[in-house]
């Protein structure tokens, strides 16, 4: 099983409902979206793609689980692509 | 989200306003002599702030920042927390134990983006006359220090009637020397650079030139060149060439937006290029109670809200609709308010020269 956790070098600053992420490293800045929100700020613990979408449909009830699980692929995707979340395997 | 952020992306630090240098385009007038700057526990306490409040780069500045004894004690201090850095310096004191120490700390925790240097000419004849004599010679001895040790440097190059003539020799010496890139910068008239601003203004048929240079230049070299000269030539090119339409506002430039300055005496500018335009500092008030309260941040905020059309000088202008009136900073300084366009703008400000249309620099908004 795959957990992904925040990168601990990356800069987090809340602005309002929206966040930047500040990778030092890279010198590169990301703006996040009040969901992509959420989902950073859950994997501060190390967490699996489906308790991700466990805890997204517990906020989000009304959007489907399979149109959840498809969202929260492509983020983790994009995330570790950029080095912003790391992978532990259990 | 407010419009503007909880915090700077960037702060560029004048950590003093001392020099070894006296350039003839310095806009702080630095010299040997000047004083009253923030000791180092003054600058490592704004650090600490800057780095609560989650600001992300730091550009150190001056004066001439190695200048400082210190140097070496800030810049481990940046290193040690999450800041990205970049430093701008003359290059004349980057000499090899400086540059080693830096690589040490650049393999251990700096993250480094690079250090910028000032080239205002390809040779001795050129550089030397704006910044004195031997500097040319000494910021070759520079960048091969730096080229040695694989440390990342860019160049930085003020265009004035003195260099227009070299800048695409300014241009290949900055490739053949192996920099990042190279930034075109306009003169921004106050300190010693308001004083020689006769000698060293262009006059509008140079701007136009210039513009036709760096045209020719970017197609050459894409990306290498950086700088505001590349958006002004694309407003030169609006005439045959459609381009986006800005809106015809001011320019929502990231003075006091995502951009701010601190001064060598603390003061808190709203950028780099405002050096008295004085928002506070952060002697009296923290940089955060400035940064929110400041009524002088806020009004630079308001600017792009203003529409050309309120501005006289743009307000019949073919290329209204495309242009944003350039640098606020420029305008400032050229017009004594920011209410005006760029004095770069060749059709705004053609060549009868420069007037004060507005209030003296530094005084209201």
């Amino acid at each position: 099983m795959r957990y992904y956790r925040q990168n601990p070098e990356v800069v987090y600053r809340q602005e309002g409902e929206d966040a930047f992420l500040f990778h030092p490293g890279e010198d590169r800045l990301y703006l996040l979206n009040q969901v992509a929100c959420y989902i950073w700020e859950w994997c501060k613990e190390p967490l699996s793609e489906e308790i991700i979408i466990g805890k997204l449909e517990e906020v989000f009830p009304e959007v489907g689980k399979e149109s959840l699980g498809k969202d929260v692929k492509s983020f983790i995707g994009s995330l570790l692509k950029r080095n912003l979340l790391i992978v532990n395997n259990a | 989200m407010l419009n503007y952020p909880s915090a700077p992306f960037l702060v560029a630090i004048r950590l003093t306003n001392r020099c070894n240098l006296t350039c003839k385009h310095c806009i702080v007038s630095s010299s040997c002599s000047a004083g009253g700057e923030l000791t180092t526990q003054e600058w490592l306490s704004l650090f600490a702030e800057l780095r609560r409040i989650k600001v992300f780069r730091l550009n150190l500045t001056g004066g001439e920042p190695l200048f400082r004894k210190d140097f070496p004690v800030l810049l481990e201090n940046i290193a040690d927390s999450h800041f990205t850095v970049s430093i701008n310096t003359n290059g004349t004191l980057l000499k090899r134990p400086l540059v080693l120490s830096i690589k040490s700390m650049l393999e251990n925790n700096l993250k480094l983006r690079h250090i910028q240097i000032g080239l205002d000419g390809s040779s001795p004849r050129t550089h030397d006359a704006l910044r004195g004599k031997g500097t040319f010679e000494r910021v070759r001895k520079a960048v091969d220090n730096l080229r040695s040790e694989g440390i990342p440097f860019r160049f930085f190059c003020v265009v004035t009637r003195l260099n227009i003539a070299d800048i695409p020799q300014v241009v290949h010496r900055c490739m053949e020397w192996g920099g990042l890139s190279v930034e075109l910068c306009p003169l921004v008239m106050t300190g010693r650079a308001g004083e020689y601003k006769n000698h060293l203004a262009l006059q509008a048929r140079e701007r136009k030139q210039l513009l036709e240079t760096v045209i020719s230049l970017n197609r050459d070299f894409p990306s290498f060149i950086t700088g505001s000269f590349l958006y002004w030539a694309k407003i030169l090119e609006s005439a045959e060439i459609p381009v986006p339409v800005r809106g015809g506002k001011l320019q929502a430039c990231s003075a006091g937006v995502t951009v701010a300055g601190i001064m060598a005496d603390g003061s808190v500018i709203p950028c780099d290029a405002m050096p008295d335009v004085k928002a506070g500092n952060i002697k009296e008030k923290g940089f955060s109670e400035v940064w929110h309260n400041s009524p002088v941040l806020r009004e630079i905020r308001s600017l792009p809200d203003i529409s050309l059309e309120q501005i006289p000088l743009c307000k019949d202008c073919s290329r209204r609709d495309v242009c944003n009136a350039g640098c606020r900073a420029s305008a400032y300084y050229s017009y004594g308010a920011f209410k005006y366009p760029d004095p770069f703008c060749w059709i705004a400000n053609p060549d009868a020269g420069i007037k004060r249309a507005g209030r003296s620099a530094g005084g209201s908004l």
